[in-house]
C-alpha cells in the first residue's frame, strides 16, 4: 500500500497547480495571436489602410469550468483614425463557435476604449478577439480573464450589505432591490434621477491595487435600444473635500442588455488607493426615469 | 454639536452614556408573553406561558396573546417572529388557533394550527419585511380547547444574520441538479442540467456549504428563500428543507432540521418565499453545516436564492 507516499506527493501537485489568479495574458505571447501587427512597447500595435479585415488579436483558447463561476474578460484599445478617416473596430468574445458577445467601435479621432465583459462557464477554447476593419493605427494591451473562484474578493447585496443605501424602492427576494414607476420614493411617471442603490462605504477588507466592480441589473424595458438607461459609479467618500468622488463610471445602454428581464453582469474597473478603501461605494443612479431596474449583487474582483 | 462624537461636555457624556444604554440590546427581541407590550384579550399567566380556554364554539374566537407593536422598518432587512404553541383540545373536539403577524393595516403572514383530540406543540415562524409600522404577533384563540403560549421573539436582519451564503456564490459546486442564474440563485426544472423532461426526485438541487458558517451551540433560524413556478397552494410535497452537522464523533453528518415543504408553505408561484427552519447546534458539534434543498416533485422548476442563519439570542 503506497497511499501516504503518493498522497504527499500528490498534495505538493496539487499545490503547485493551483492556478495563479487574475490571469494575464501578454499581449504579445502565445497564446495570444495576430494576423497583423507587431508589438510596441508594452502593446499590440496594427496599422491596416487597405480593404481587409484581419484578427490583430485574438486566443487564448482557454478552458474553464462551471465551477470557476462568473468569468470576466478585460482589455484596452486605442484607436487612431488615418486623417479624414472613419475607423471600425468588432471586438468578440467566443467559444468555439458560440459568440457570446460582440461590440463594434467606430470613430473618427483617437479614443480610447475599456473593453470588459462577463460570462460563466464552461468554455472550451475562450477566445478574445479583435478584428481591425480598416482606416486606422490600434493598439491593444494584454487580455485579462478573472475568474470568480479565484479572484472574487468581496460580495455586497443591495437588500442585505446596502439594505441602507437606497434613495428609492423595496427590497425583493432574499437579497435583491427594485424600482420603478410607482414603487416607494418614485411617481407614477418614474424615479427621476434618483439613487437606486449606494454603499456600503465600509470597509471590505481590500488592499490598494486594481479591480472590476461587477454589477448585476436587469430592465424591465429598453433592452437593444441606443438610449442611456443607468449610470454605474464605485465612488470613495473624500473626507477632505466632503464629496463623492467618481473612480469609475459607466453609463449602461439598452445595448448592453440581450433581453429585457434578464439578469445582465456589468463590469466596470476601478483603481483603489488605500485612501479610498475605508469608503468605497457602488452606486447604481437612473438616467431613464421610467424603466424597471431590479439589482442584484455587486462582486468585486481583484485584478492582480 | 453631536454629543456622540463630542462627549468632552458632562451633557456629551452623559449623552453618550444614554446612547449606549439605549442601543437595542439582543434581550429586547424577546417578549415575554406574561408581560407588556404583549396583550391578552382572555387567558392568565401559568408559568412561564400564557394559559386561554375557550370551549364553545360558531363565534370568530378571542386573541389569547397580541403585541408587542414593535416599531420596525426596511432598514432592518428581513425579520423572523417565533412563538411556541401547544393546543390541547377538549375531548373529541378539534381546536384551531390563527397564529398571524400584522402591521396595524395589514395580515402580512397567517398560519392556522389545528388538533383532533390529542395534544400538539407547534414552533411557529414568519419571515417577512416591512415598511415603518408597529408589528403584532397574534394568536386567536378560534375555540375547542386551552391554548399555552411561550413567548414572543422577532428576529432581525440587521442585528440576528450571523451568516448567509447564496447557492451559485459559497454554494457554487455543491448541487446535484440545475444551473446558475443572476448573481447568485440557482435554478432547477425540467430540461436542465441533470433532469430530462422530468427530474430525479430526492436530489439535492443544493447542499453545503460545509466549512460555513462556523456556529457555535445554541439555536439558530435558517432562512431559505425559494420560488417555484408553479405548485403554490397545492398539498403536493414539493421539496424539503434540511440542515445537518457533521458528527466528528462519529464520522457522519447529523440531521438537525427538517422540512417538508407543500405548495400549500408558499404564497404564490413565480415570487421569492423566504421559509424558516428552526435548528439547534449540540455542544461540541459545532464543525461543518449542510444546507440541502431536495427535489421532492418532478416537473416543477425550482429557483432557489440566498440562505441567511439568524441567532436566536
Amino acid at each position: 500500500m503506497h497511499i501516504r507516499l503518493t498522497g504527499a506527493i500528490g498534495a505538493c501537485l496539487s499545490l503547485l497547480a493551483v492556478p495563479a489568479r487574475a490571469t494575464e495574458y501578454n499581449i504579445q505571447q502565445q497564446p495570444m495571436a495576430h494576423e497583423t501587427g507587431a508589438a510596441d512597447g508594452a502593446m499590440w500595435r496594427s496599422v491596416v489602410n487597405d480593404t481587409s479585415t484581419p484578427f490583430s488579436t485574438y486566443g487564448p483558447y482557454l478552458a474553464t469550468a462551471a465551477k470557476d463561476g462568473e468569468l470576466i474578460v478585460y482589455t484596452t484599445l486605442t484607436l487612431s483614425p488615418a486623417a479624414g478617416a472613419s475607423m471600425s473596430v468588432e471586438w468578440d468574445v467566443m467559444d468555439g463557435a458560440t459568440t457570446f458577445y460582440r461590440k463594434l467601435l467606430s470613430t473618427n479621432a483617437n479614443s480610447p476604449y475599456f473593453m470588459s465583459y462577463a460570462l460563466r462557464g464552461p468554455t472550451s477554447n475562450l477566445q478574445v478577439r479583435t478584428r481591425h476593419n480598416a482606416n486606422g493605427t490600434l493598439w491593444q494591451s494584454n487580455v485579462f480573464i478573472l475568474r470568480e473562484r479565484l479572484d472574487r474578493v468581496a460580495v455586497v447585496w443591495p437588500a442585505a450589505e446596502q439594505v441602507r443605501q437606497h434613495g428609492v424602492g423595496s427590497a425583493i427576494g432574499a437579497g435583491d432591490w427594485i424600482a420603478g414607476p410607482g414603487s416607494l420614493g418614485c411617481t407614477s411617471a418614474g424615479c427621476g434621477e434618483a439613487s437606486l442603490t449606494y454603499g456600503p462605504g465600509t470597509s471590505l477588507g481590500l488592499t490598494p491595487g486594481d479591480y472590476i466592480a461587477l454589477f448585476h441589473l436587469q430592465t424591465n424595458t429598453g433592452a437593444g435600444s441606443s438610449g442611456a438607461l443607468f449610470d454605474l459609479r464605485v465612488r470613495y467618500w473624500n473626507a477632505a473635500q466632503q464629496r463623492y468622488v467618481t473612480i469609475g463610471l459607466w453609463t449602461a445602454k439598452g445595448t448592453d442588455f440581450t433581453a429585457n428581464n434578464v439578469m445582465t453582469a456589468l463590469p466596470v474597473k476601478f483603481t483603489a488607493t488605500s485612501a479610498m478603501l475605508d469608503t468605497l461605494d457602488f452606486e447604481v443612479r437612473f438616467v431613464n426615469p421610467s424603466i424597471t431596474l431590479r439589482q442584484s449583487a455587486t462582486k468585486i474582483f481583484r485584478m492582480q | 454639536m453631536d454629543p456622540r462624537r463630542h462627549p468632552r461636555t458632562l451633557a456629551g457624556a452623559l449623552a453618550l452614556s444614554l446612547v449606549a444604554t439605549a442601543a437595542p440590546a439582543l434581550a429586547d427581541q424577546n417578549f415575554y408573553i406574561n408581560a407588556a407590550p404583549m396583550a391578552h384579550e382572555r387567558g392568565a399567566p401559568a408559568g412561564p406561558f400564557w394559559w386561554a380556554y375557550f370551549a364553545s364554539s360558531g363565534s370568530t374566537g378571542f386573541f389569547s396573546t397580541y403585541g408587542p407593536y414593535l416599531r420596525l422598518g426596511p432598514y432592518e432587512g428581513e425579520i423572523v417572529a417565533l412563538s411556541y404553541l401547544e393546543l390541547q383540545p377538549d375531548y373529541h373536539t378539534t381546536l384551531a388557533a390563527d397564529w398571524d403577524v400584522y402591521d396595524g393595516a395589514q395580515q402580512i403572514f397567517k398560519q392556522r394550527y389545528s388538533s383532533y383530540d390529542v395534544n400538539q406543540t407547534f414552533w411557529p415562524a414568519a419571515a417577512f419585511r416591512t415598511q415603518p409600522k408597529d408589528i403584532q404577533v397574534r394568536t386567536r384563540h378560534l375555540s375547542g380547547g386551552n391554548i399555552s403560549q411561550g413567548d414572543v421573539r422577532l428576529l432581525w436582519e440587521s442585528v440576528d444574520k450571523v451568516a448567509q451564503f447564496w447557492p451559485a456564490v459559497e454554494q457554487l459546486e455543491m448541487h446535484d441538479l440545475g444551473q446558475p442564474i443572476g448573481a447568485g440563485d440557482w435554478v432547477s426544472g425540467p430540461n436542465l442540467p441533470g433532469c430530462g423532461s422530468s427530474c430525479p426526485t430526492n436530489n439535492y438541487i443544493s447542499y453545503g456549504p460545509h466549512s460555513l458558517p462556523m456556529l457555535v451551540d445554541g439555536s439558530y433560524v435558517a432562512l431559505f428563500h425559494v420560488e417555484t413556478n408553479s405548485g403554490s397552494g397545492s398539498s403536493a410535497h414539493l421539496f424539503t428543507l434540511q440542515v445537518e452537522v457533521w458528527d466528528l464523533a462519529e464520522g457522519v453528518y447529523r440531521m438537525l432540521a427538517s422540512w417538508p415543504v407543500l405548495g400549500s408553505d408558499l404564497r404564490g408561484n413565480n415570487v421569492s418565499n423566504a421559509l424558516p427552519l428552526r435548528f439547534t447546534v449540540p455542544r461540541g458539534m459545532d464543525t461543518w453545516f449542510n444546507f440541502r434543498l431536495v427535489r421532492q416533485h418532478p416537473t416543477i422548476t425550482i429557483r432557489q436564492s440566498g440562505t441567511k442563519v439568524f441567532k436566536v439570542h
